[in-house]
C-alpha cells in the first residue's frame, strides 16, 4: 500500500519532469534557424502492455501531451500504439521511451504490476486498393 | 519590499513565459512543415503556456478560492487539450494527410488508404 | 504599480501571437491546417481573458478562464468531426 503511492508520487515527478524538458527541446527547435534543424520526424509503431480502457486512454493522452510525441491512433487488437514523434534518431530509441513511460505509468496505476508483456511481432497491413498508391 | 510586490514580479515572469510559448508555437504553425509536427508545436502552448499563464494570474490575484479554481482549471486544461490534439491528429490521419517528405520512417503508410481500419 | 504597462505590452505581444496563427488559418492548405491555427487562438484567447480580468480587477476570473479551458476542448472535437467528415 505504501509503495503504491510513492509509485504514484514518483510518476508525477518524473512526468513533469519529461513534460518540461520537451517542451524545451519542442521550443528549441522552432527557434533554430532552417540550416540547423535537429528534426527527425518519425511515425512508428510502438507494442504496448495497456490492457483496460482506462490505460490505453491514460497512456496515449500522456504521451500527446509531452510536445513532441503525439499518438495518431490505436490498434486495440494487435496491442499497437502509433507515436509520431519529432526528435526520433532510430525506431529502438523511440519505443524505448514510449516503453518507458508507459512502465512507469502501469506501475503507478496498477496496485500489483501484474503482466507488463508486449506483442513481439508487428501486425501485418495492407492497402486496401492498388498498390501503387501507398507511399 | 513587502511580499505582495515579490507575488506580483514571479506572476508576471510566469505570465511572459506563457505567452512567449504561445508566440513561438505560433512561428511554429510557419516553420514546420506537416499537419502533425504543427499539433506538436501547439501542444508546448496547449500545455505549458496556457498553465503557466494561470500560474501567474493567480500569483497576482491570490485567494484560496482561487487557487481551487486555478488548479482544477490548469488539470482540465493539460487533460483536454490532450484529447483534442489528438482528435485532430486522428482526422487528419482520416483525412489522409501525408506526413512531410522528410519524414523518414513512416509506419501507418500501409495502413493510409484504409480509412476506418484502425477503429 | 508597476503592472499597469506589463500588462499592457503582454496584450500587445499576445495579439502578435493570434494575428500570425489567424493567418496560418487564412492561408493553411487543408481544413486541418486551419483546425489546428484556430486551436492555437483559442489557447491565446485564455491568456487574452485572464490578463484583461487581472486590468479590470474582476471578481469571477477563474471562474471564466475555467469556463474557458473547458469550451476549447468543445471547439477542438468539433473542428476534428469536421476536418474527418463524420469519420471517427
Amino acid at each position: 500500500m505504501m509503495s503504491w503511492s510513492f509509485r504514484i508520487i514518483g510518476f508525477l515527478f518524473w512526468y513533469a519532469k519529461e513534460f518540461i524538458i520537451s517542451n524545451y527541446t519542442v521550443t528549441a527547435e522552432v527557434l533554430r534557424l532552417r540550416g540547423r534543424s535537429k528534426m527527425r520526424p518519425a511515425i512508428i509503431a510502438v507494442p504496448a502492455a495497456s490492457r483496460s480502457d482506462s490505460e490505453w486512454t491514460m497512456i496515449s493522452s500522456l504521451i500527446t501531451l509531452t510536445p513532441g510525441t503525439l499518438t495518431i491512433t490505436i490498434s486495440k487488437e494487435h496491442g499497437i500504439l502509433y507515436v509520431h514523434g519529432m526528435f526520433v534518431e532510430s525506431r529502438e530509441q523511440l519505443v524505448a521511451e514510449i516503453q518507458e513511460m508507459e512502465d512507469r505509468l502501469l506501475r503507478a496505476m496498477r496496485r500489483v504490476p501484474g503482466d507488463l508483456s508486449r506483442p513481439t511481432q508487428l501486425p501485418v497491413v495492407r492497402p486496401l486498393d492498388e498498390a501503387g498508391e501507398s507511399r | 519590499m513587502e511580499p505582495d510586490h515579490i507575488a506580483d514580479i514571479f506572476g508576471l515572469v510566469f505570465i511572459f513565459v506563457g505567452i512567449a510559448t504561445i508566440v513561438i508555437s505560433a512561428i511554429g504553425l510557419f516553420k514546420l512543415p506537416d499537419l502533425y509536427l504543427r499539433a506538436s508545436a501547439v501542444g508546448t502552448s496547449a500545455g505549458l503556456g496556457v498553465a503557466s499563464i494561470v500560474f501567474g494570474a493567480l500569483l497576482m490575484d491570490f485567494s484560496g478560492l482561487n487557487l481551487v479554481k486555478a488548479i482544477i482549471a490548469i488539470v482540465a486544461q493539460l487533460l483536454t487539450s490532450a484529447v483534442g490534439s489528438m482528435a485532430i491528429a486522428r482526422a487528419g490521419y482520416l483525412n489522409n494527410a501525408l506526413p512531410a517528405p522528410i519524414t523518414h520512417i513512416d509506419e501507418l503508410a500501409m495502413t493510409r488508404r484504409e480509412v476506418s481500419g484502425g477503429r | 504599480m508597476i503592472s499597469e504597462w506589463t500588462l499592457e505590452v503582454a496584450l500587445i505581444l499576445l495579439a502578435i501571437g493570434m494575428v500570425i496563427a489567424a493567418v496560418r488559418g487564412l492561408i493553411g492548405p487543408r481544413t486541418m491546417d486551419r483546425a489546428v491555427a484556430a486551436d492555437l487562438i483559442f489557447f491565446a484567447t485564455i491568456g487574452f481573458v485572464a490578463l484583461i480580468g487581472l486590468r479590470t480587477n474582476i471578481e469571477a476570473l477563474f471562474d471564466i478562464i475555467l469556463i474557458a479551458t473547458l469550451l476549447g476542448f468543445m471547439a477542438a472535437l468539433s473542428m476534428a468531426r469536421l476536418g474527418s467528415g463524420g469519420r471517427r
